[in-house]
């Protein structure tokens, strides 16, 4: 099965809508005259109902099918890790079913520390966040949103808004432009995600403790939506109006394209698919798939892990060699806490791993402490990370 | 380069599990290891990910080429369990060229992804006149709707696969559904 095989179902599929170029048909003809094979298989496209096929198809799980295949991930992982920190790791499965890879490089000590069970003291759990936010009207109004909860509100120029519960909302114009004067804004707090879908058809994933501002009917001439915060957009073409997003300073110029922005302290854009170009005033920089933009003194762009940077939005806490300040403010606006470090904190301590985001706060911890012999203790909604002493 | 597509995990994982589900299912002709096999196939796929890249012919490729030979692996086996026990010469027609499985699969996944983003309404109706063969009056009649409107959720439903299919598969789409 070669790349020439997808070609081939592409003239199969021309030949039966008789779309094929001259030059086409003389290679399908040439072909099908190689192998008596090749003009049964042709046959076998006319004859049989697509009934069955469906129905299997309809009959799958893919979603239990996923966390089977998250799951055996992880197991899978397990094998790769050195011989004592298997032991390690199979212990630690027995009890969050989770493995972790661990990276730490602590100060003055290029030794690996020995991982030992942590110490951690939790007087209480905490549940992840949830589906929730707070949309503001363009009179200033606010409404609540959350799982479950469905409804229609009216807005100017008569847009229907429809709360679809957990698929989140979606707006919809009367006429393709209107006023973009008349905005919503959309406010997500900590332990909160939502997704809506914009008047044009763009979606839009907003991560906790963020807020975007946008019209109700985009304009004619432009799209624009101001951000704060991270989210991830997935915008619908229409290369007539330019899609923009504000960020503070820097501008995101977008025709159709799929890219997640974090915004919590540098603006960080990252691009999946297509292209934009981001600016702040002073230097335009054009991102390709795979590429991350950081502006801070103007604009630097490398390679990174896509994955990780949309595990978010998959529902998930990802880390890559990150730092452990770095991920326990992600956790804390998830999990709504405040985090408060104790003892020397080493140079370096740089964690690799996989957690559910609709796991406990408890297990969250117990993944990272596991990971980097680092130990937390929870009382209330303070998470207390306690550095292991430097011998 | 500029139309690279990067999936995440969980979207190659969405998008490829049914039609190889489905493929596997073709190649085997029974329910039984479809699901473990697939399975197994994307597990190996995650550890050679870095060197596969990302075109998306060349990740298909590795697919649906593991799974056909772990379809392979397992019908051998039964072929010899068979032998053993009825005494039945080896059947030395080897592997089958699985060609119009994999097309099949591959029109089938496109078509099922679409029907899984059809409104309710129109999905009910397509999945009663399109795949239990059902007369535009008899979903009608037990739906307790007008004629009329079985027909344009049916126009709707077509227009909607039409509009999101690949035309090649679109072509094939018809010969399936000759009465459309």
């Amino acid at each position: 099965m070669d790349k020439e095989t997808y070609r081939i179902a592409e003239w199969m599929g021309k030949y039966l809508c008789q779309g094929l170029s001259k030059e086409e048909e003389l290679r399908f003809e040439a072909w099908l005259d190689e192998k008596a094979e090749h003009r049964r298989l042709l046959e076998q496209f006319k004859g049989r109902s697509a009934a069955d096929d469906l129905r299997f198809l309809a009959g799958l799980d893919t979603d239990t099918a996923w966390r089977t295949q998250r799951f055996r991930k992880r197991m899978h992982t397990v094998r790769y890790l050195s011989r004592d920190i298997r032991a390690w790791a199979v212990a630690a499965i027995a009890v969050v079913a989770i493995a972790v890879l661990a990276k730490v490089a602590l100060q003055r000590d290029e030794a690996r520390q020995p991982i030992a069970p942590s110490g951690r003291i939790v007087l209480q759990d905490v549940a992840p966040g949830k589906n929730q936010a707070v949309l503001v009207l363009s009179d200033g109004r606010q409404v609540e949103l959350s799982d479950g909860l469905s409804h229609t509100l009216a807005e100017v120029g008569g847009t229907a808004i429809i709360d679809e519960g957990s698929r989140g909302m979606t707006y919809r114009a009367s006429r393709e432009a209107g006023d973009p004067t008349v905005t919503n804004r959309l406010l997500v707090p900590k332990a909160g995600t939502y997704q809506l879908t914009l008047s044009d058809g763009t979606r839009v994933w907003v991560n906790a403790l963020s807020e975007l501002e946008f019209p109700v009917v985009f304009g004619e001439n432009e799209r624009t939506v101001t951000l704060k915060g991270e989210a991830f957009f997935e915008v619908a073409k229409d290369a007539g109006r330019p899609f923009r997003v504000r960020v503070g300073e820097t501008v995101i110029n977008v025709l159709g394209t799929r890219f997640n922005v974090n915004a919590y302290a540098q603006v960080k854009t990252t691009l999946l698919q297509g292209s934009v170009a981001i600016s702040n005033g002073l230097q335009t920089k054009v991102l390709r798939p795979g590429e991350q933009a950081v502006s801070v003194d103007g604009i630097k762009v490398s390679k990174v892990n896509v994955n990780r940077v949309i595990a978010w939005k998959e529902g998930e806490f990802l880390f890559k060699s990150d730092h452990i300040n770095e991920i326990m403010n992600e956790v804390a606006r998830w999990y709504d806490i405040s985090v408060v470090y104790q003892g020397n904190q080493p140079d370096r301590l740089e964690l690799t791993g996989s957690v559910s985001r609709g796991a406990n706060l408890s297990e969250v911890l117990d993944v990272l402490s596991f990971a980097s012999g680092v130990s937390f203790s929870v009382q209330g909604r303070q998470v207390t990370v306690k550095f292991p002493e430097n011998e | 380069m500029e139309n690279r597509y990067i999936l995440s995990s969980k979207e190659l994982f969405v998008r490829y599990y049914p039609r190889l589900c489905h493929f596997a299912w073709q190649v085997l002709r029974n329910d039984e290891h479809v699901q473990d096999v697939v399975q197994d196939a994307f597990l190996a796929f995650w550890g050679k990910r870095d060197t596969i890249g990302d075109d998306p012919a060349a990740i298909k490729n590795y697919l649906y080429t593991t799974v056909r030979n772990a379809c392979f692996n397992i019908k051998r086996h039964e072929k010899a369990a068979a032998r053993y026990q009825s005494l039945n010469p080896f059947d030395e027609a080897e592997e089958p060229d699985v060609m119009s499985e994999l097309f099949r699969s591959e029109v089938m996944g496109a078509i099922y992804e679409i029907m899984k983003e059809m409104p309710k309404s129109c999905l009910e109706i397509f999945r009663m006149g399109y795949l239990e063969g059902f007369s535009t009056n008899e979903i009608a009649e037990s739906l307790n709707i007008s004629v009329s409107t079985v027909k344009t959720q049916k126009k709707r439903a077509l227009k909607l696969i039409k509009s999101k299919l690949n035309p090649e598969f679109f072509a094939i789409f018809s010969v399936f559904f000759e009465n459309l």
